[in-house]
């Protein structure tokens, strides 16, 4: 069992992915933007960070570029949740230190795959 | 619902019905529509409303109507006194389930009935309209009414 | 909805409500002249949001046209078209389509295809428009990863970027991920890690020699698709050792692969400026913390709750020392259990209140399309939109709104040569204001518009016959016909006022929510409606009135003041009680007793009576009680959910004491007046 952080400001998403991966067994926190997610992450130690790239307040490439400079998080996987027309944001997402990224539209079966992939 | 009900009863080819009396005469109510019984309470009467209407009483913070069932089947009034009771029942009206009460002089029994020991009331003056009545059946000898409950606290009559 | 997508797929439909009105906000604000990033930003983020959600819960319409959507605004974003008022324009349409295919999904509504499809047009044009003119950068990368190698034994070079970990990835990961595919004979070359005492553990100084070997015909896009999120961060090369691959392509492959993060960088890292001017610009709009709760759960801790309040202030009739001789500690223990009860009471209630903007935020773009419409140039005001009022409230009140809106803009506000001939601005204004005022909530709905023209009314009135042609009306009741059954039909109701309703639905609808509607106009200079409502429909501020020995609950808002009047003051026409002279003016008066053919039980012997004076539609009448007990929240009970509507009632509650008390509806009991 993993501790996962995901961050999106779609309560929807969050829900489905929050859903999915309690089901597979994680514990689950929710942030709904950035900040909140960085609040979060600095307050528990997380085992995987799922982000979104667009949401107000702070955007997921901040957050993770942020999250990246904390010592604890240096290697910790970080998977952001990008649309396929979002190329250029893949990039910049690997640039900020995510490991990956999950595509959507996804299923509950595709999300627990990539999260098996990068959770041993 | 009431006819899924009364499926169910034929299936086991007997019902149960709950008698009461008003003066005299015997009737019955189908058991499974009566809620509770209670006993007469004080009511807030309802202004302008028909006479057999008696008030409304707060039955666990639901507001309920309570009938007089003497003045419904047009008989005397009778005073109160300790075996005057309250039978709350659950009546199906086109506007979907409701509760309301009806005021008889004293419960007696409950009766299992096969679908053989109910007749048809088609030959006898019972002085109350036919659509009140289910039929009619022996409780020790004597004859008690079927009400169909429905009919008799159709709203609208209110 | 016990199924967990069907929930979440519940959520993603409050939240596309608010995105869509989020985006008519940002596009009814929008100012052409200064646009702010921030503003686009949030636009193509709502549009955004729908695009995944939609596409997430297998809505492809939704999807489809978001996308549609999301790419015009892309290219805003990104300077390659300017933000026209044509953009905004067919911004506006796009929400219409948007609420169209969410309502198909949420409701089953019909997909209004012809109105997409001209929208889509729409938005294709303004997407081809410029894509000529400026450059467009980044696509046609993909084109590259065309080749169409495939083969069951492939060999891998694998050599990762020293920072690869830093990423939070694991090569070993990848590896494994390859045994997917088939069997895997893995060398690792250690070569060039350095010896212990300069070796830094956060650099990874690996490579690998990987050789695969498949059942199946594998392409170098599967090979491609393992390592994907680190084909950037990694040198990768992929030789197919079967006999008849071309091996060029492979090394060709490996080039564009390596060559890559060189001209990403770039765009990245003025991406990432961007994020944080516009992070640095965000206003200080934080949302709270929110969750969402089915209005059913909150309704049935509303009830329990009222039923708490019953018990309380039953204990509270228990203070008889005798019985109690503990009571000063119970009353102390019963005081403060009435407190929290109170706190209680109002925090339960605040759950369910919703700002009025629910209501209002519809009213600048109907305002908008409507001036297109009718070639009207008019400003929205809106003032006090946090106010806050039960969600059912809200719900009941957007139609009267509506309505009135609609009234103005058709019939109060001129058009602008006109107002520039009177001397008023071109420009109109209609202003939505919302308060609070003990216990209930104001708003107001102003024009500066033509204002009401008492003749023309009256005229009106005389034609339909309301009134005697010699009738004698002051001038604000004459006005006030406007709000007569019949006053209003077809023909002085032109499509925009719509649906043929008249403003007496309007004021019945406001009663009927037990609240009342004034209206205050003046020739040239405009016309507000004012209409006064009970923050909430469930709890009801009421005073107990007793009459003989029965209690009944009238309206704190409808209850003027109570007096007592003299009998010799009081006119009676044989035994009836008639009228009195109430602030220099005669008003009815209503014997409750006899309204309600009481039996009487009081001797009608006391020299004076006491009078509730009340007032319904601005008309006062008294009502004669015999006493005033407490004043006192009350919790509404509908008398429909098992019995029938009774005319002179609004419903009951359920007293301190366990009792039902019925209350009081005075419009129906002000009808009763004349039936006497």
């Amino acid at each position: 069992m993993a501790k996962i952080l995901t961050v999106d400001d779609s309560g929807s998403m969050r829900a489905m992915v929050a859903h999915t991966l309690s089901e597979m067994g994680h514990e689950v926190e929710e942030a709904e933007n950035g900040q909140l997610g960085l609040d979060a992450a600095l307050a528990t130690q997380f085992d995987l960070v799922i982000s979104d790239v667009n949401m107000p307040v702070m955007d997921g490439i901040t957050f993770v570029t942020n999250l990246r400079q904390q010592a604890n998080y240096r290697f910790t996987p970080i998977l952001m949740l990008t649309t396929e027309s979002g190329q250029d944001k893949k990039g910049a997402g690997k640039e900020a230190g995510a490991t990956g990224w999950i595509v959507k539209p996804f299923n509950p079966q595709k999300l627990s795959a990539l999260v098996n992939k990068v959770l041993k | 619902m009431s006819e899924s009900l009364e499926l169910e009863a034929q299936e086991q080819s007997f019902s149960e019905w709950l008698s009461f009396s008003l003066g005299e005469s015997s009737y019955a109510v189908d058991i499974l529509r009566v809620r509770e019984i209670r006993t007469w309470e004080r009511m807030a009467r309802i202004p302008n409303s028909k006479e057999f209407l008696l008030g409304l009483i707060n039955l666990r913070g639901a507001i309920v109507p309570i009938v007089d069932l003497r003045k419904r089947f047009g008989l005397s009034a009778r005073p109160l006194d300790k075996e005057t009771v309250v039978l709350i029942m659950t009546v199906m009206t086109n506007q979907g389930e409701k509760t309301m009460g009806i005021m008889v002089d004293k419960i007696c029994d409950v009766v299992n009935l096969t679908d053989d020991d109910i007749k048809s009331a088609d030959k006898f003056d019972l002085t109350i309209s036919d659509r009140f009545v289910h039929g009619i059946t022996d409780v020790r000898g004597a004859m008690a009414v079927l009400l169909n409950i429905d009919s008799v606290l159709d709203t609208v009559d209110f | 909805m016990s199924d967990p997508m069907e929930r979440f797929k519940q959520v993603f439909f409050d939240e596309s409500a608010e995105a869509l009105s989020a985006i008519e906000q940002h596009l009814l604000d929008i100012d052409l002249t200064a646009i702010e990033p921030e503003v686009i930003n949030d636009i193509f983020r709502s549009a955004h949001s729908l695009k995944g959600g939609s596409a997430t819960f297998g809505m492809s319409r939704l999807a489809e046209f978001t996308h549609f959507m999301e790419t015009l605004l892309d290219m805003v974003r990104d300077g390659q078209r300017d933000f026209t008022q044509e953009v905004v324009d067919c911004l506006f349409e796009c929400l219409d389509c948007l609420r169209n295919l969410v309502n198909h999904y949420q409701f089953e509504e019909q997909v209004n295809g012809e109105l997409i499809a001209i929208v889509e047009k729409q938005l294709q044009e303004l997407i081809d428009g410029k894509q000529e003119g400026k450059p467009v950068e980044g696509s046609g990368d993909s084109n590259l990863n065309n080749g169409l190698v495939h083969g069951k034994h492939w060999e891998i070079h694998f050599s990762p970027d020293e920072e690869l970990l830093l990423s939070g990835n694991e090569p070993l990961r990848y590896i494994e991920e390859l045994l997917e595919l088939g069997s895997v004979n893995v060398v690792c070359d250690s070569s060039d890690v350095p010896p212990l005492n300069q070796l830094n553990p956060i650099h990874l100084k690996m490579k690998w020699l990987i050789t695969l070997d498949s059942e199946e015909a594998i392409s170098e896009e599967d090979l491609a698709e393992v390592f994907l999120w680190i084909e950037d961060e990694a040198t990768l090369e992929y030789r197919c050792l079967d006999q008849e691959a071309p091996q060029l392509v492979s090394s060709a492959l490996a080039e564009t692969t390596k060559s890559a993060p060189d001209v990403k960088v770039d765009t990245v890292s003025s991406d990432v400026d961007n994020a944080e001017t516009s992070k640095a610009k965000a206003p200080a709009k934080r949302t709270g913390q929110s969750i969402r709760v089915e209005l059913s759960k909150i309704d049935s801790l509303i009830n329990l709750l009222g039923e708490l309040v019953i018990t309380q202030s039953m204990l509270s009739t228990f203070n008889n020392m005798v019985q109690f001789p503990e009571l000063r500690r119970l009353q102390e223990g019963l005081g403060q259990l009435e407190r929290h009860t109170r706190d209680l009471q109002d925090g339960v209630m605040q759950i369910r209140m919703l700002p009025i903007d629910f209501c209002f935020s519809r009213f600048p773009r109907m305002v908008r399309d409507l001036c297109k419409q009718l070639g009207k140039k008019i400003d929205v005001v809106i003032e006090g939109e946090n106010t806050e009022v039960d969600k059912t409230v809200i719900e009941e009140l957007t139609d009267p709104l509506v309505h009135l809106v609609r009234n103005s803009i058709d019939h109060g506000i001129e058009m602008p040569d006109e107002r520039e001939a009177l001397g008023k601005p071109r420009v109109g204004t209609l202003k939505l204001v919302a308060y609070h005022q003990v216990g209930n909530i104001v708003i107001e709905i102003s024009d500066d518009g033509k204002g009401l023209a008492v003749d023309k009314i009256r005229a009106k009135a005389v034609e339909r016959g309301l009134i005697d042609a010699n009738a004698k009306l002051a001038p604000q009741a004459c006005k006030e016909l406007i709000f007569a059954a019949g006053f209003s039909t077809a023909d002085a109701v032109t499509d925009l006022s719509g649906r043929g309703v008249g403003m007496d639905v309007v004021k019945r609808n406001i009663q009927s929510l037990g609240g009342q509607i004034d209206l205050h106009s003046e020739e040239n200079e405009g016309t507000t409606f004012s209409i006064k409502l009970p923050l909430t429909l469930s709890i009801l501020d009421g005073q107990l009135i007793k009459v003989m020995d029965e209690t009944y609950v009238v309206p704190m808002l409808a209850i003027i003041e109570s007096i007592k009047v003299k009998r010799v003051d009081i006119n009676k026409i044989g035994e009836h009680d008639i009228s009195f002279k109430w602030r220099s003016q005669f008003i009815p008066l209503l014997n409750l007793a006899e309204t309600f053919s009481l039996p009487e039980t009081k001797p009608d012997s006391e020299d004076s009576l006491l009078v509730v004076v009340v007032e319904h539609d601005n008309q006062q009448f008294g009502l004669v009680v015999n006493e005033l007990a407490n004043h006192q929240q009350v919790v509404v009970k509908s008398l429909e959910a098992n019995y029938i509507k009774v005319d002179e009632l609004s419903g009951a509650t359920i007293l301190g004491d366990g009792s039902v008390a019925l209350i009081l509806d005075v419009g129906a009991l002000m009808s009763r007046l004349k039936v006497h």
